[in-house]
C-alpha cells in the first residue's frame, strides 16, 4: 500500500473507514426489482441536482443496472426552457444531463426518450412514462417557485404524442434564518386553488409530494445536510417513494394509487424512516479495540531495553563489524585510482626522490606538507562529496537515518536514553579505526587508512547527528500515540441499546480474532509507531492497514463485517444472547413514534396514514432474517383501510419504512 | 592629547582613496590633517577606544613625525599626515596584503584636541593587495653525469642534457592570509589538479618533475592564486 495523505481526527477515520463496512448486494439482475414503467428524472434547477448522487445511488439500490437506460436531467433555468421550445432554434441548450454533465438540447433530449422507451426487458409495460420532477424549493422565492411549477407544459410539449403520469417533489427548507417553506406552501396552495388549474386537473402534476426538514415532534432532519452519496439518510426518501410509485409488482400499486392522486387531494407527505446496520459504530468498536491492543504492545515494548545486537544493528553494525564500512570500503580504493599518480608531481626538497616509496612521515616531510595538503584537498573533499550524496544517490546521512528508522520504533528508540546510543555510536566507530603510527606506514597504506578514518569520523558524526533528529522525532511520535489513544478513547464511546445490541462484544471479538496473529500485530504496531509518524499518519495507517484488512476478516466462515442489515443483526443478537430477537427489535424501532417523523406540519390533524411502505433486502442470506422481520411487520395492527407493502429495496444495510400520508388543501392553507 | 570622532560631512571628509604606483592618494575636503591607519587586508577599520587610547598616548610625536607609521601592535598601524606639506596627499604604503583608511582630522591646539571625521557609511579605504613573486626554471642535467658515463666516453659524443626537473620557489610580499593552503598552489596547465603551496614551501627551492606527456617534453608547474588580495608575478 502506498504512502496515505493524513486523516484530520477520528471522526474523519471513523467516517472513512465507514465507508468500507458498507454492503454491496449480489450484482445479478435478478436479485432487484424492474421499473413498472420508462422514467426519467428531470431536476429543477443547479440546487435540484445536488439531490441526483442520492437519487440515483438509491434506485440503484431498487432496480439495478437498469437505472442506466433513465435518462436524468437538469433544466437549467424554465424561463430559457419555455423560450427554447416554442423558439425556431431546435439546437438552443437549456438543459444538462445529469449523469454525464454534457449540455442537452431538444433533439437529444428526446433521443434519450427514444432510446429508453426502444429497449426491450427493462420495463414491464411501455404504455406511459412516468416523469419525476425534483425541485428543491431552498432559497426560492414563491415567484421563482410558480414558474419553476410551470416548467411541465413544455416537457409536456418536448414529449408531445407520449403517455406520461408526472409527479413533483416539492422539498421544504423550514431552516432556522432562511427558511421559504410557508411562502412556498403559500404559493403551492394558490397553484391547487387556481381556477385555471382545478378546471383542468387540481395540479398541473399527477402527484405532489411534499417533504421538508422539520417534523413537528423530532426537529429538523438531514435532507439538507452534506453528505456523500453512499450515505443512508433522510435524502433517499426522494428515491424511496420513486421506487415506491414506479416499481412492477402487484404489492406497490395501491402506493402508485395514492402518490398519483392530484385529481383528489393537494399532496402527499411521507413519515421516513431508517434503522441502518450501524457502521460507524461497528468501526468505532473495532478501532477501540485495535487501539487497546496496541497500546497493550506499546506498553510491554516500552519496559524492554533493545538488546546491545538490536542497538547495533540500527547503529549500523553486525557482528561487530559496521555494514557501511563495507560498502564504503571500495570507495576509497576508487578515490585513490582517481587521482593515480598524483605521487610523481609533487613537489621535493632533492631532486629524483621517488615519494610514493616513502612513508608517510618522511614523504610529507619531503615535500614540505604539500602531501597530506594535497591529500586533504583532493582525496579527502572527494571522499567527502561521494558521502555527501547527490541526484539519485544517497548521502550518508540519509542511509543512517534509514537504517535506524527503519530498525527502530519510537518507543524503541525512547526506551534508551539519548546519550546512551550517542556513547554506543561513539565507542563503535571510534574503537576500530584511528591515525595511530600514520607516519610510519607506507605511503599508499597511510592514504588507504586516512580514508577509512575519515569515513568512519563520518558516520560516527552521521550517525550522531540522526540519532539526535530522530530522537527529537520518536518523542513528537510518543506524544502524538498517546494523544492517539486519549483521542480514540473518548471518539469510540457507543450506544448498546436496542438494535446496537452486543455491538463491543460481538466486533470485539472479532477483533480480537484478526489481531491474535502476533505477527500481523508486530507489523501493525512497527507501522504505526514509524518514528516521524504523526497522528494524522497514525489514523490514516489504522484505516489502511487494520480497518479496511479487518472488514475482510472471515469469521465463523462468513465476512461477518459485510453482512447485510437483518443478518448482521441476526447474527450479532445470537451471539450475545439477546433477550429479544431481531425481528422484535427492528420492527418496534422501525415503526415507533413514525408520527413524529411526517415530514409535513400543519396546524390540520393528518389523516390517518394510508399507506405502509417498508424497504428490506432480502437476498443476502436467501432472506430467512429478513422473513422474520416481513412476519413480524405483517403482524402489527395497522388502521383500517390502510395499504401495507414489502418492497426488497431501499439501501443494502438499512431498513426503511415509509409511512404515506394524504394532504388535503387545508393542511396547505394553514402550516404548522 | 584627548582624541575624539565627529561624524564626517561634505565639508570635512575624506574620499577617492587609490593607488598610484606604491603611493595611496587621496582627495581631502575641509580637513588639516589626514590620519592613515593600516589593518588587516579586507577587514573593516574603525576608530574604536583602544585606537584612540593609543592616539592619545602617540601625542605629539604624531605630529613632530609626520607621516611616519607607529606600530600599534595589534596588526594595525597609525600614520598622521599634515595637509599642506610637500606629498600631503599621498602616503608610501610600507606593508602589503593590508587595508589602508584614510580620516580626515583636525587638531585644536589650544586644548590639545584631536578631532577625527569618521564618515556614517563605510570608512575611505584601499586594500593593498599582496604580492606572490614566483621563479620556475628547468634544471638540466647531463646523462653523463648521472650513471651513463661509460657510454659517452666509448663513443666519444658530447653529454646529453636531460630535463630532469623544475626549480620553483614562491615567496610573498605581504601576510600569508589566514586561510588554509587553498588560496595558492601550482598546476599543470589543462590538468585541473591543483597540487597546494603550504606555508612551510614559502621561500624555499623545491623540485617538480614535469607533466609527462606523450610525444612532448612535459609542461612546467605553473603558481597561481584564489581570490583577491593576492597578485602572482612569476619570474
Amino acid at each position: 500500500m502506498g504512502p496515505t495523505d493524513a486523516i484530520r481526527d477520528v471522526g474523519a477515520l471513523i467516517d472513512s473507514a465507514a465507508r468500507n463496512v458498507r454492503s454491496r448486494r449480489a450484482t445479478g439482475m435478478l436479485d432487484y426489482l424492474s421499473p413498472r414503467l420508462p422514467t426519467c428524472v428531470l431536476y429543477c434547477g443547479e440546487g435540484s441536482a445536488s439531490f441526483h448522487g442520492t437519487v440515483l445511488d438509491g434506485l440503484q439500490e431498487g432496480w439495478g443496472g437498469k437505472v442506466s437506460r433513465i435518462p436524468c436531467v437538469t433544466i437549467s433555468d424554465p424561463a430559457s426552457l419555455h423560450q427554447l421550445v416554442f423558439s425556431s432554434d431546435p439546437f438552443g441548450v437549456a438543459m444538462v444531463d445529469a449523469k454525464t454533465g454534457s449540455p442537452l438540447d431538444v433533439p437529444g433530449f428526446q433521443r434519450m426518450f427514444q432510446l429508453m422507451m426502444g429497449s426491450s426487458g427493462v420495463f414491464e409495460s411501455m404504455a406511459q412514462c412516468t416523469l419525476f420532477f425534483v425541485l428543491n424549493s431552498s432559497g426560492m422565492t414563491a415567484e421563482e417557485f410558480s414558474s419553476w411549477y410551470g416548467v411541465v407544459r413544455d416537457v409536456e410539449v418536448m414529449l408531445q404524442g407520449l403517455q406520461m403520469r408526472t409527479m413533483l417533489f416539492v422539498l421544504l427548507d423550514n431552516s432556522l434564518g432562511s427558511s421559504n417553506a410557508e411562502k412556498i406552501e403559500d404559493a403551492l396552495f394558490s397553484l391547487y386553488e387556481d381556477p385555471q388549474v382545478r378546471a383542468e386537473r387540481r395540479h398541473l402534476y399527477d402527484g405532489v409530494f411534499l417533504y421538508g426538514n422539520l417534523s413537528k415532534g423530532r426537529g429538523y432532519n438531514r435532507l439538507f445536510s452534506p453528505h456523500g452519496d453512499e450515505e443512508n439518510g433522510d435524502w433517499d426518501v426522494v428515491s424511496s417513494v420513486m421506487v415506491l410509485a414506479n416499481s412492477s409488482g402487484d404489492g406497490s400499486r395501491p402506493c402508485e394509487d395514492l402518490l398519483f392522486s392530484s385529481g383528489r387531494r393537494a399532496g402527499v407527505t411521507a413519515a421516513f424512516k431508517q434503522v441502518e446496520k450501524p457502521r460507524r459504530d461497528i468501526v468505532s468498536v473495532a478501532l477501540r479495540r485495535i487501539v487497546e491492543r496496541l497500546d497493550e504492545f506499546h506498553a510491554n515494548v516500552s519496559e524492554v531495553r533493545p538488546s546491545g545486537a538490536e542497538v547495533d544493528h540500527a547503529l549500523g553494525f553486525s557482528n561487530g563489524r559496521s555494514d557501511f564500512m563495507a560498502e564504503y570500503g571500495s570507495l576509497s580504493e576508487s578515490v585513490l585510482n582517481e587521482f593515480k599518480g598524483f605521487e610523481l608531481y609533487l613537489p621535493t626538497q632533492s631532486p629524483n626522490v621517488n615519494v610514493g616509496t616513502l612513508n608517510f612521515g618522511r614523504a610529507n616531510a619531503e615535500t614540505c606538507g604539500c602531501l597530506s595538503a594535497f591529500v586533504r584537498e583532493n582525496h579527502l573533499a572527494r571522499l567527502q562529496a561521494i558521502l555527501d550524496g547527490s541526484g539519485d544517490s544517497l548521502g550518508l546521512f540519509d542511509r543512517i537515518v534509514q537504517r535506524l528508522a527503519s530498525s527502530l520504533t519510537a518507543v524503541k528508540m525512547l526506551s534508551l536514553r539519548r546519550d546512551e546510543w550517542v556513547g554506543r555510536a561513539s565507542s563503535l566507530y571510534t574503537e576500530s579505526y584511528s591515525l595511530n603510527m600514520i607516519d610510519q606506514r607506507p605511503m599508499f597504506d597511510a592514504l588507504r587508512q586516512m580514508m577509512r578514518v575519515e569515513i568512519a569520523r563520518r558516520m560516527r558524526e552521521e550517525t550522531i547527528r540522526a540519532i539526535d533528529m530522530l530522537y527529537a522525532e520518536a518523542e513528537k511520535t510518543e506524544e502524538a500515540f498517546a494523544r492517539l489513544r486519549n483521542d480514540v478513547a473518548l471518539g469510540t464511546s457507543v450506544n448498546e441499546e436496542g438494535t446496537h445490541f452486543n455491538l463491543t462484544g460481538f466486533y470485539g471479538r472479532c477483533t480480537d480474532a484478526y489481531l491474535s496473529d502476533q505477527a500481523r500485530l508486530n507489523v501493525l504496531f512497527a507501522t504505526i509507531d514509524r518514528i516521524g509518524n504523526g497522528e494524522g499518519e497514525m489514523f490514516a495507517i489504522l484505516r489502511d492497514h487494520a480497518l479496511v484488512p479487518l472488514f475482510d476478516l472471515d469469521y465463523g466462515g462468513r465476512q461477518v463485517f459485510k453482512l447485510g442489515f437483518m443478518e448482521e443483526q441476526v447474527t450479532r443478537r445470537a451471539e450475545g444472547k439477546a433477550p429479544e430477537t431481531a425481528q422484535l427489535v427492528v420492527g418496534s424501532e422501525l415503526v415507533d413514534d413514525m408520527a413524529n417523523y411526517i415530514g409535513y406540519n400543519s396546524l390540520i390533524p393528518m389523516a390517518d396514514r394510508e399507506c405502509e411502505a417498508y424497504l428490506i433486502h432480502r437476498e443476502m442470506s436467501g432472506g430467512a432474517e429478513a422473513d422474520q422481520l416481513l412476519t413480524y411487520l405483517d403482524r402489527l395492527g395497522k388502521p383500517t383501510g390502510t395499504i401495507r407493502v414489502f418492497m426488497n429495496a431501499g439501501p443494502q444495510d438499512c431498513a426503511t419504512s415509509l409511512w404515506l400520508y394524504p394532504l388535503e388543501s387545508d393542511h396547505l392553507r394553514l402550516r404548522g | 592629547m584627548r582624541v575624539t570622532t565627529i561624524p564626517a560631512d561634505e565639508g570635512h571628509c575624506v574620499r577617492n582613496v587609490a593607488m598610484l604606483a606604491s603611493e595611496l592618494v587621496w582627495d581631502s575636503v575641509g580637513v588639516g590633517y589626514a590620519l592613515v591607519v593600516c589593518g588587516r587586508f579586507g577587514a573593516h577599520i574603525e576608530i574604536d577606544d583602544e585606537l584612540r587610547a593609543a592616539l592619545g598616548n602617540l601625542g605629539a610625536s604624531l605630529f613632530s613625525c609626520s607621516g611616519t607609521p607607529f606600530d600599534l601592535g595589534d596588526g594595525r598601524s597609525v600614520a598622521l599626515l599634515r595637509r599642506g606639506a610637500i606629498r600631503s596627499d599621498s602616503y608610501r604604503c610600507t606593508r602589503r596584503f593590508a587595508r589602508y583608511a584614510v580620516f580626515g582630522c583636525d587638531h585644536d591646539m589650544t586644548s590639545d584636541e584631536l578631532m577625527i571625521y569618521v564618515p556614517g557609511g563605510a570608512e575611505a579605504a584601499y586594500d593593498v593587495p599582496g604580492v606572490v613573486r614566483a621563479s620556475v626554471s628547468p634544471y638540466w642535467t647531463e646523462r653523463g653525469a648521472d650513471g651513463f658515463g661509460r657510454f659517452t666516453r666509448v663513443f666519444d659524443r658530447a653529454p646529453e642534457r636531460v630535463l630532469a626537473c623544475y626549480l620553483m620557489s614562491v615567496t610573498l610580499d605581504g601576510e600569508v592570509p589566514e586561510s588554509d593552503e587553498t588560496w595558492l598552489w601550482y598546476e599543470f596547465e589543462g590538468t585541473g589538479l591543483r597540487f597546494p603551496i603550504t606555508r612551510e614551501m614559502l621561500g624555499k627551492t623545491m623540485c617538480v618533475r614535469p607533466l609527462a606527456l606523450q610525444g612532448g617534453s612535459g609542461l612546467p608547474p605553473v603558481v597561481k592564486s584564489q581570490g583577491q588580495g593576492y597578485e602572482v608575478i612569476t619570474a
